[in-house]
């Protein structure tokens, strides 16, 4: 007997007919879907449309492993993934063979021998696959219900639907096998388990053309899906741009306004029209997974403010054709003050979407346009050049008894120390700033400060100034252009990734560094070593600008296994200490996202909680006066504990 | 519809003023001038009496060009127009001299129902000039008040309330009026950042600049000359140090306590 692939046995005429007709209405649906779906997305760039397909099918693994970061749904999404995605070459060669190699000369197979009964091996076992995701789907939504899932229609009708469609299949197959008796059935080893119970079927021919009728009818209807329903992440993820954290731009340059004198540009996400197209895929492709609400330290303190509730209004009001953003339904005012900008969410998700983006550009709306803005820390960077709104004179106290000098316009200079509003004027952070400067002085690290030094203009962009913001780019900048350094240290992270990534909009390449880069380069190099023993438990914080904004986690690590005696333990998850963004002035209700996340680490009751960021110094000792555990645990900058471990 | 005007000054930033005890003057240089933060309120008040009742907000100010600067944030934070009153011969002007120059030029606005102003500047702490402005108009004038509690637009009457030592006066006057707000009465909005690249850009659609031939003055009463008033000396008020010592509660302290008062004759 040749071992080959039967096509549609035991169908009738008539039933192909059908199948036939009704696959291509399925496929007229569909393509109607996709004229409909791209009418909403205004797409009109297809170089871009096809770059950006090259792009994201290179980061097919990274997104799996993005969804691998959380076990169950990681697992599961990887079977139905792996499944769908051989069932379908699977279905497809089928096709290729009965209907296009076939009709050429009937003797033309490729579905034969042992390539065949590999096939059917390799089929089974993924249609196996397919199963067990789909119930780890079904028992997820019904019995383990996590918060972050709301069940819609969709989330039920999709998984049954496919269940349905891969159980009838083998059963199908089973039938097949029990009235055939084929010889080769150890290669279907599914579908012979099915068999087995349908050995001594009557009627097993009727029963079998109603199956098949049903399990048509579902591929029939699975295919619109993918554009009808949450299934249309699968095409869109190719076709959506990868966000990342940078992707918050100006849009227009402050300086060419001014020279130019017209206004002619809108700024921030007044309505829906604003979203171009390729944020309008973007949103789309989102299936609801709340992978980000689980990242959000505003949901976690408070639910407010839920990204993945940012990204579905934003789709629904895109989708009825409903214009105004901030001010009809989709976003309120609360959401986008809420948010601390730790990009946590955009580095979660895992079709790369953005929620940070659209609050963001809703801040601008509503900062530059309507001069909205819950706090006066940017009034006083207007005023005074600095958040705190204290005198421009006081910038310089923290160094009257350090030894410290300023940059000289004529006088090339290694590094100039950046120190930064909070380094300068909050009287924590100022002692941060002094430890800086005694670990340079001892190890002989040459460096100056600049007299001009201001506010870096990070707060005015993430409030949404982003008018406040290039005034004082440009300032900086011309600054920087007085002087002539090789590098630039920054002591807070927030300034670091504003020169690294704001300032080259605005032709500024800046080599800059931040402290911890430059702690680490001295360790690597030698020059800090034999550093006093220290018997303590440490718990490094990682701030968000450095961590999620420029991936600087293990220099900090490695600067703390350099202290001989200290251990440290790790927080497994990251969650932002509440102070980024403007939350360190945005007054909030409610329970406070540092108490939260100094409750992740007094868990553990580490000796010292270290971090690197001013923000974060003071966000935890605040946090710690809350709840009144004052002297109990130590808050340090990593360069305090390597400068009082310096002999 | 009220008309209302603001009086604004753009002063050095005090804050980073120094003194200097050998030559007994304050030292100015490379100090940045801001708008006086109490004017600011009454900015911030005649913006909500417009939003409440309608009108027109004019800021006006007695300064050399470099208040231009200020008047577009108070353009930004929402006044309708601002004029600078700018021009050699009103330079040297003590708060007398100033008034009358103000008075003169808001006469010169033409109607004007509420005149505001803070309720003194940073760099002088006088408090004279709007009590002043009323004179010379010879117009009711309120210093220090809190809230507007009604006008009335067709009786055109405002009521409006005054914060004093130990209590609340509450006033009624025919409008037009001249009051000074009290500092921290309200919360002054922040400049809307695309108002004031509007400013900068149109700036001529904004800011009127004024001289001395755009106003009915009489010569000896502008600048200098219209200035009784000359300072002598400028001294610098001794600091006082202030100490704080952090004791945990217990009746040794408590005694501790009780005895260096007793030292500081406190008690």
């Amino acid at each position: 007997m040749i071992i080959q692939r039967e096509h549609f046995i035991m169908v009738p005429e008539w039933a192909i007919l059908i199948l036939y007709i009704s696959v291509v209405f399925s496929l007229i649906f569909t393509l109607y879907g996709v004229y409909r779906r791209f009418s909403i997305y205004r797409i009109h760039n297809y170089g871009l449309l096809l770059s950006t397909l090259r792009k994201k099918t290179s980061l097919v693994l990274q997104s799996e492993l993005r969804l691998l970061r959380e076990r169950y749904g990681g697992l599961m999404h990887t079977l139905i993934v792996v499944g769908l995605a051989i069932l379908a070459v699977g279905t497809f060669l089928v096709f290729f063979e009965y209907d296009i190699l076939m009709r050429v000369n009937p003797n033309y197979r490729i579905l034969t021998g042992s390539i065949y009964l590999v096939y059917e091996f390799i089929l089974d076992l993924a249609g196996g696959l397919l199963l067990v995701g789909l119930i780890m789907v079904i028992i997820r939504r019904i019995i383990f219900k996590p918060n972050r899932l709301e069940n819609r229609v969709e989330d039920i009708i999709v998984p049954f639907l496919l269940l349905y469609g891969g159980l009838s299949g083998f059963i199908l197959e089973g039938l097949r096998i029990a009235t055939k008796g084929l010889q080769h059935t150890q290669s279907s080893f599914i579908g012979y388990i099915f068999s087995i119970s349908f050995l001594n079927m009557n009627n097993i021919e009727k029963i079998y053309l109603a199956i098949w009728i049903s399990h048509a009818l579902t591929l029939v209807v699975t295919l619109p899906l993918f554009i009808y329903s949450k299934l249309r992440h699968f095409p869109l993820f190719f076709i959506s741009p990868p966000y990342s954290v940078y992707e918050f731009k100006p849009s227009f340059n402050l300086s060419e306004v001014l020279k130019s004198k017209k206004i002619d540009f809108k700024v921030g996400l007044e309505s829906i029209d604003a979203l171009n197209w390729s944020q309008r895929v973007n949103i789309d492709a989102c299936v609801n997974c709340g992978r980000c609400q689980d990242a959000c330290p505003a949901y976690r303190a408070n639910i407010v403010l839920s990204p993945k509730a940012i990204i579905q209004k934003l789709r629904e009001s895109m989708v009825k054709g409903i214009c105004n953003v901030v001010t009809d339904l989709a976003l309120h005012e609360s959401e986008i003050w809420a948010c601390t900008t730790c990009g946590e969410c955009v580095i979660t998700c895992p079709i790369f979407i953005n929620p940070l983006n659209y609050i963001l550009e809703s801040r601008r709306y509503l900062v530059t346009n309507l001069g909205k803005v819950p706090t006066s820390a940017l009034f006083n960077i207007m005023v005074r050049g600095n958040p705190y709104g204290l005198p421009r004179s006081d910038r310089r106290n923290w160094m009257r008894d350090l030894n410290v000098n300023y940059a000289k316009e004529d006088e090339e200079v290694e590094l100039i120390l950046w120190i930064g509003c909070a380094g300068a004027y909050d009287s924590r952070a100022q002692k941060i700033a002094k430890s800086l400067v005694l670990l340079l002085n001892k190890l002989n690290v040459k460096f100056a400060v600049l007299k001009e030094e201001e506010c870096c203009g990070e707060l005015a962009r993430r409030l949404g100034d982003e008018i406040l913001f290039q005034e004082i780019a440009e300032r900086n900048i011309e600054t920087f252009r007085k002087y002539r350094f090789k590098q630039i240290v920054t002591l807070c992270p927030h300034c670091y990734n504003t020169f690294r990534n704001d300032y080259p909009d605005f032709n500024m390449k800046l080599n800059v560094k931040s402290h911890v880069e430059l702690i680490y380069d001295l360790v690597v190099n030698g020059k800090i070593r034999a550093l006093s023993p220290l018997n303590k438990i440490v718990a490094y914080h990682d701030p968000c600008y450095l961590r999620n904004y420029n991936e600087i986690l293990i220099e900090s690590r490695k600067i703390l296994k350099s202290i001989p005696e200290l251990r440290t333990v790790e927080i497994s998850k990251h969650f932002c200490c509440g102070g980024g963004g403007g939350g360190n002035w945005i007054e909030s209700e409610g329970v406070r996202i540092n108490v939260q996340r100094l409750e992740d680490f007094i868990r553990d009751n580490p000796d010292i909680i270290a971090t690197a960021c001013p923000y974060c110094v003071s966000m935890f000792e605040d946090a710690l006066k809350l709840k009144d555990l004052e002297g109990k645990f130590e808050i340090k900058d990593l360069c305090e504990i390597v400068c009082s471990g310096l002999r | 519809m009220l008309n209302m005007v603001v009086g604004v000054k753009w002063v050095p930033d005090t804050a980073d003023v120094k003194f200097d005890p050998a030559k007994g003057t304050l030292i100015r240089e490379g100090v940045e001038s801001i708008i006086n933060p109490p004017d600011l309120n009454a900015i911030e008040l005649a913006l909500s009496i417009k939003e409440k009742y309608g009108g027109k907000v004019y800021v006006i100010s007695m300064s050399p060009p470099a208040a231009l600067k200020g008047l577009k944030i108070a353009i930004a934070m929402g006044a309708d127009k601002a004029i600078l009153l700018t021009d050699r011969r009103f330079a040297g002007a003590d708060t007398l001299a100033t008034s009358y120059t103000l008075a003169m030029a808001i006469r010169k606005i033409g109607s004007y129902d509420i005149i505001i102003f803070g309720e003194e500047t940073i760099d002088s702490a006088t408090g004279h000039v709007g009590p002043e402005v009323g004179e010379i108009l010879g117009i009711s004038h309120v210093s220090y008040i809190k809230r507007i509690l009604n006008i009335d637009l067709t009786s055109k009457i405002i009521e409006l309330e005054r914060e004093v030592e130990n209590g609340v006066e509450v006033y009624k006057s025919k409008l037009p009026i001249v009051v000074s707000v009290g500092v921290g009465v309200n919360n002054p909005r922040y400049p809307i950042p695309i108002r004031r690249l509007h400013a900068e850009i149109e700036t001529d659609k904004y800011i009127e600049i004024w001289g001395l031939s755009n106003i009915d003055a009489e010569l000896d009463r502008i600048g200098l000359q219209g200035s009784p008033t000359r300072v002598i000396k400028i001294i610098a008020a001794p600091t006082v140090q202030r100490r704080m010592e952090v004791f945990q509660y217990s009746k040794e302290v408590l005694n501790l306590m009780v005895k260096r008062l007793r030292e500081c004759e406190v008690l």
